[in-house]
């Protein structure tokens, strides 16, 4: 199983999720997602999920001024992102079962 | 490598992108990558890697071959400039396809009314075919299908030889009415392919000059030169024939010097060299 494969896939709900906990900027929302445990996620990734979530209207963005360094660009969450972001809980949801049962992962152990 | 040089050449790696969504991308990557630490291409991997993973989560176009990408730049700026010129495209192109199709079927052009379209097998037919055109070309301008960059393509093309038929037959002159045709002024007098003639030198076969030799055409008429009235040109020697008539078809004409009647220069005659006939 390609670990960067099944990130691809999925960037784009991790991205909403971490987004929609707290408005976030590119290198900040890497840095949540490493942390959450997606260490291979790769900031090119992000930052382009970002753009191009902004451009589909999942996502709000403004500037924020910064005295060290250039202005950065906040990301938050629309009622389109969130309902895009709920259709992706689910959808993970049932194809994460189904491939659990498949590998006879026993659903009880996982966290 | 610094932040800005790493920054450049991932600009450079995105420079078919249309400047505004480069622009936007650039200044997410830019505003992150101040807060690395260590070299960029360390953290990130080579501008080029970085720059094709950017821009396929992004979802664009992937880069398009190297030599082509400078190309796809101007052309996209070129387009861009150019989006409020596209209905004047849109019109340019219907008549490109007429013309060239005149071109193609070795159509005549006619003069009249206008010289910049063909006749395509009648005159009716060629408006008809303006006016398919034209409509087509306004369609497509507006659904915007995929193919038809092909269209604008092959017509670019054919506008070439178009455009080189139209200047060749300087088609933007409105032709002038058909001329009517005037007779040229008639010159009273001898005239040679055009030259109005002076004077006439005769020789006879041995190559001597002749004095007062009349002239007269196939028809019997004079050939005169000069006019009836002796004003007209004073010093001319007048030869009268024997009932008194002046003639103005005797030659040489000789001219008198001023105030005598004594011919100035009796044996004048033209540079030429009369050699004597065989």
């Amino acid at each position: 199983m390609d670990a960067s494969q099944l990130l691809r896939g999925t960037l784009d709900a991790a991205v909403l999720a971490v987004v929609s906990d707290r408005d976030g900027y590119g290198y900040d929302v890497v840095r949540r997602l490493r942390e959450a445990g997606l260490a291979e996620v790769a900031e090119a990734s992000v930052y382009g999920t970002l753009r191009r979530l902004y451009g589909s209207g999942a996502l709000t963005s403004y500037v924020q001024p910064s005295d060290e360094g250039p202005h950065r660009r906040y990301y938050g969450v629309t009622p389109h992102g969130r309902e895009v972001l709920a259709a992706g809980r689910e959808t993970w949801r049932d194809f994460s079962r189904a491939l659990d049962a498949l590998l006879a992962i026993d659903s009880e152990v996982k966290v | 490598m610094t932040t800005t040089a790493y920054l450049d050449q991932v600009r450079a790696a995105l420079a078919d992108v249309p400047a505004g969504e480069r622009d936007e991308l650039l200044a997410d990557v830019e505003s992150s990558l101040v807060e690395g630490e260590g070299p960029p291409e360390e953290r990130l991997g080579p501008p080029e890697r970085f720059a094709r993973e950017l821009r396929l989560a992004a979802g664009l176009e992937p880069a398009p071959p190297h030599a082509a990408r400078r190309w796809a730049t101007r052309l996209r700026a070129l387009a861009g400039r150019g989006s409020m010129f596209a209905p004047l495209w849109w019109v340019a192109r219907a008549y490109v396809a007429v013309a060239a199709l005149g071109l193609l079927l070795g159509s005549t052009w006619p003069d009249r009314p206008v010289h910049f379209l063909p006749m395509l097998h009648s005159g009716r037919f060629t408006i008809a075919a303006c006016a398919i055109a034209l409509v087509a070309s306004l369609w497509l301008g507006a659904r915007r299908p995929a193919w038809q960059a092909g269209v604008n393509v092959l017509l670019a093309v054919a506008a070439l030889p178009v455009l080189v038929h139209d200047i060749d037959t300087r088609a933007w002159e409105t032709p002038p009415p058909p001329a009517t045709v005037t007779a040229a002024p008639v010159a009273s007098g001898l005239d040679y392919n055009g030259n109005a003639v002076a004077n006439v030198y005769a020789y006879d076969r041995t190559g001597r000059l002749l004095h007062d030799v009349r002239l007269y055409d196939q028809a019997g008429r004079p050939l005169n030169v000069g006019a009836r009235d002796p004003g007209a040109d004073p010093l001319r020697r007048i030869v009268r024939s024997r009932g008194g008539a002046i003639a103005l078809n005797a030659f040489p004409i000789r001219y008198v010097e001023p105030g005598t009647r004594r011919v100035a220069h009796p044996d004048a005659a033209p540079r030429a060299r009369v050699a004597p006939l065989r």
